[in-house]
């Protein structure tokens, strides 16, 4: 008897343990409609400002004392970029920052704005050379003067740190005096966001600086803020540095204030510990609140922002020749008729994912609203019949589809629903380290649905990540559809000058292919103290600067 | 003895050298690439070959097994970060302190609890305490770690608001509260494994004739159970050590992930999920060479305490029995 008991006792306990690990968080409100706009913050950091327009702006912020904000990855390298997050932003500064949101025009920050003929810099239309102007004022946390000879080195210990890309493109930089840089290029930047991913993607640091420190420890830059302590894989703490070069708020761009004393980054990976972390006040910001705690969140009376969302889940047939998909654009059409994007986002949980109507969203400044009034399965919103209309005239046998995925949740749907059609599917969970080979190989897979492509700027950027040739095997794009005149017109839609027809014709070149389906954009939201945060402020690459915000306490 | 440990040792300098071949080995031939990983989807074909000419990843496996083994066997250098460009000996270093404080102090716990409760439970088999501690033993063995540390964090962080959920602050002395919940919820586990362990290795010799004999000579209980119980029952008990003392510095990643403890197992996690190649080979073969010595330090300890495995070593130091195991 006693021994039964015993038994049943170890057997509850281990159900209970099971049932405690297999439960699966729901979203808080997955069902809902999308909570109303009025009950998140809205961020005012697309809004460019001018410099005298932060200036007014920032001098209605108390100097705050100190704020914890959690992160997901750590680095003070300024050479890696990798993993660059606010410590880095904050300590180090590039020769322009961006005025406002994703593409907005680029302010000179170490560059001098008084100088040249786009602020900062010149350059001559057709040349491939560019001249940059620095500041002559400019000396980093050791006292170093930063010339322009500091900043060609600068760029080429970024280059050397390995972790760019598209700086083939410039041939040297040189610098002519101690405050003229010149920078050479093979050809002239004339595609969207080119220019920008050199100049806005490399922190400046004096050379005596990096001989005299190990960067992966120590920190030298010539931000506003100075690193007081670091823990590696814990926290990055830094405190404002009272001898910072620039004083004349005339010139000052908005990360380069200081309204908190004392930034403290720290790592945090488990959703539970970010909440966990918030409701303690063991940190005082999140940068990104997992969805299913955002009612919990809301109730502990901290506020949400919504964060502009800038990358775009999606769905790409196979067009390597290997899939029944690739030749039979039927059967293309029929799943992306099938698959209802405003569905895909509410399966996702629509509090946290935003249906999209193309490859893309209106976060992006060359996006196009009409788009989304096209005729076409991106904007059906899963017409069942039509789908079924594609099915018939298709050359589908029964043979069952592959599709490929890193997550599980959204292809379940899609499995279903294609099913539903009359199409048999099976997924193919993989890790995201090995999906590229498979991609690339075209045999073990006819879907792929990745969960999010990014573009910082443009969303012919974005296009770009998923439909470049030069990025893929064989010059095809992504889903190994091999058409250079399909290559030739996103490099129309990439180009500086593309008109709106050359934005037209990619898109309509898509949808008429049946390539792609774009589903959902996940929303990122961030939870803060309005008490204390006014407004928030982050750059072009979604990273928050605690020292640009405005606080009332 | 002396025979005994320099050929134990010869012998753990191949196994290590083995262990690296291997896990370069395995990291070689696992599929990803490194350079899409750190230069993003929007870089070329070219930058990606340009990114793994730079680092060696495009020569032959038998030139890049030959550096990886010069580096690290000969300028014992574990590489740099493909992430981050810091160096991998220098982050071991600084996480392996946490690392190991905290498997030790997991492992103590383990020892000064799991131990005597088993003790406990096997001279009062059958009584209420006994099926009490079982009981509590049997639900430690089943609840999984984290789902553990996670209520943990729920409790005495965010209702009592006792303890900090997570992190360290990096001062050893003055940040030992950040310790309490990791340590707890990585001791549970071993504590009920080495009580349900004691339990039944004192019961086994509990019943045998030198117990009847000590105690017919009248010695004390006390006597009884710690000087001539308890040694003899050791032996199975120190096997179990053995292997938790092997894990202690593998076996926290979950509990490190939970808490972002940021140890050895955090590191290696990360490097796993980057593709970051030094980190992994290094952060495997650091702890091989930990588990490796672990286990001889055990099978030492056994000598110490069993005469008998004693004369076994000895004599296959001198080249006697081959049979050792």
């Amino acid at each position: 008897m006693k021994k039964r008991l015993l038994a049943i006792l170890l057997a509850a306990s281990m159900v209970l343990s099971l049932v405690g690990c297999g439960a699966e968080s729901t979203e808080a409100g997955s069902n809902a409609s999308t909570s109303e706009e009025s009950e998140y913050a809205v961020l005012d950091s697309s809004i460019a400002l001018s410099t005298e327009e932060v200036a007014e702006l920032m001098a209605t912020s108390v100097q705050h004392d100190s704020i914890t904000i959690d992160a997901g990855k750590l680095n003070i390298n300024p050479v890696k970029l990798y993993d660059s997050g606010t410590e880095l932003y904050s300590m180090y500064e590039m020769l322009f920052q961006v005025a406002g949101g994703l593409g907005s025009e680029m302010r000179a920050t170490l560059a001098d704005a008084d100088r040249g003929e786009y602020g900062g810099y010149d350059h001559e239309e057709g040349s491939n050379v560019y001249t940059f102007y620095i500041c002559d004022n400019i000396y980093d946390h050791d006292g170093n003067h930063f010339t322009a000879s500091d900043a060609a080195f600068s760029f080429e210990m970024t280059k050397e740190g390995g972790q760019v890309s598209g700086w083939d493109v410039v041939e040297s930089w040189e610098a002519v005096d101690e405050t003229t840089l010149v920078m050479t290029c093979t050809r002239e930047l004339t595609s969207k966001g080119e220019l920008e991913n050199i100049v806005l993607r490399c922190f400046m640091f004096t050379e005596q600086a990096y001989n005299d420190h190990n960067f992966t420890e120590e920190e030298c830059g010539t931000g506003p803020y100075a690193l007081s302590a670091y823990e590696s894989g814990a926290y990055v703490k830094m405190e404002k540095y009272d001898n910072y070069w620039q004083t004349d708020t005339s010139k000052m761009q908005r990360g380069q204030y200081a309204n908190v004393n004392t930034i403290t980054v720290q790592y945090v990976v488990e959703d539970a510990q970010k909440v966990a972390a918030l409701e303690t006040g063991a940190v005082d910001m999140s940068q990104s609140v997992p969805p299913a705690y955002i009612e919990t969140i809301k109730n502990d009376g901290l506020t949400l922002a919504k964060l502009p969302g800038n990358d775009v889940a999606y769905l790409e047939a196979n067009m390597s020749g290997k899939s029944p998909l690739s030749d039979d654009i039927n059967l293309r059409l029929a799943i992306f008729y099938a698959v209802s994007s405003a569905d895909a986002a509410t399966v996702m949980g629509a509090v946290s994912n935003e249906a999209v109507y193309c490859l893309g969203s209106s976060v992006f400044p060359d996006y196009n609203d009409e788009w989304e009034t096209w005729d076409n399965y991106q904007t059906s919103a899963g017409n069942l019949a039509l789908a079924k209309e594609y099915l018939e005239k298709s050359n589908y046998n029964g043979e069952e589809l592959v599709i490929l995925c890193i997550s599980e949740k959204c292809a379940q749907f899609i499995q279903q629903v294609l099913q539903n059609i009359g199409i048999d599917c099976s997924i193919s969970k993989q890790s995201s380290t090995i999906v590229p080979d498979i991609l690339s190989e075209g045999t073990d897979w006819d879907l792929y649905l990745n969960s999010g492509v990014r573009a910082s700027d443009y969303v012919a950027n974005l296009w770009s990540h998923v439909m470049n040739g030069s990025a893929f095997v064989g010059g095809t794009t992504e889903g190994r559809y091999d058409s250079e005149e399909y290559q030739q017109l996103l490099q129309n839609a990439l180009q500086l000058d593309a008109t709106q027809d050359d934005m037209d014709a990619f898109w309509q070149a898509t949808v008429d292919n049946a390539l792609v389906e774009g589903l959902y954009s996940p929303i990122t939201y961030i939870a803060y103290d309005e008490e204390e945060i006014s407004s928030l402020w982050l750059n072009d690459k979604s990273v928050f600067l605690p020292g640009a915000f405005v606080y009332t306490k | 003895m002396g025979r005994y440990i320099v050929k134990r040792l010869l012998a753990l300098v191949a196994i290590i050298v083995c262990v690296a071949i291997i896990i370069f080995t395995i990291m070689y031939f696992i599929p990803g690439d490194p350079a899409l990983v750190s230069l993003g989807g929007s870089s070329t074909l070219e930058e990606r070959e340009a990114y793994r000419d730079r680092l060696g990843l495009n020569d032959p496996y038998i030139v890049q097994l030959g550096n990886y083994l010069y580096n690290t066997f000969i300028k014992f250098d574990l590489g740099e970060s493909y992430i981050t460009g810091a160096s991998v000996s220098r982050g071991f270093a600084q996480r392996l302190p946490r690392t190991l404080g905290l498997g030790l102090l997991c492992l103590l716990i383990n020892i000064v609890l799991g131990i005597p409760l088993g003790i406990t439970c096997a001279l009062h088999q059958n009584s209420w305490i006994d099926h009490l501690i079982s009981i509590l033993a049997m639900i430690g063995v089943a609840l999984p770690g984290f789902w553990l540390a996670l209520l943990m964090v729920q409790l005495f962080a965010q209702t009592l608001g006792w303890l900090p959920p997570m992190g360290i602050t990096g001062e050893p002395y003055a940040d030992w509260q950040y310790w309490v919940m990791p340590v707890l919820a990585g001791s549970i586990g071993g504590i009920a494994n080495n009580l349900r362990m004691t339990r039944s290795a004192v019961l086994e010799t509990i019943r045998a004739d030198f117990v009847t004999t000590a105690k017919a000579k009248g010695l004390s209980s006390f006597k009884v159970t710690y000087k001539h119980m308890l040694p003899n029952a050791l032996i199975p008990i120190l096997s179990q050590l053995g292997g938790q003392f092997g894990m202690v510095i593998s076996g926290t990643v979950i509990i490190e992930t939970v808490f972002s403890f940021p140890g050895i197992g955090m590191y290696m996690l990360d490097g796993i999920n980057n593709l970051d190649y030094p980190v992994v080979r290094g952060c495997v073969l650091m702890l091989a060479i930990f588990s490796a010595a672990a286990v001889l330090l055990v099978d030492l300890t056994y000598g110490l305490i069993d005469p008998r495995i004693k004369a076994q070593y000895v004599s296959y130091g001198k080249g006697g029995n081959k049979k050792h195991a």
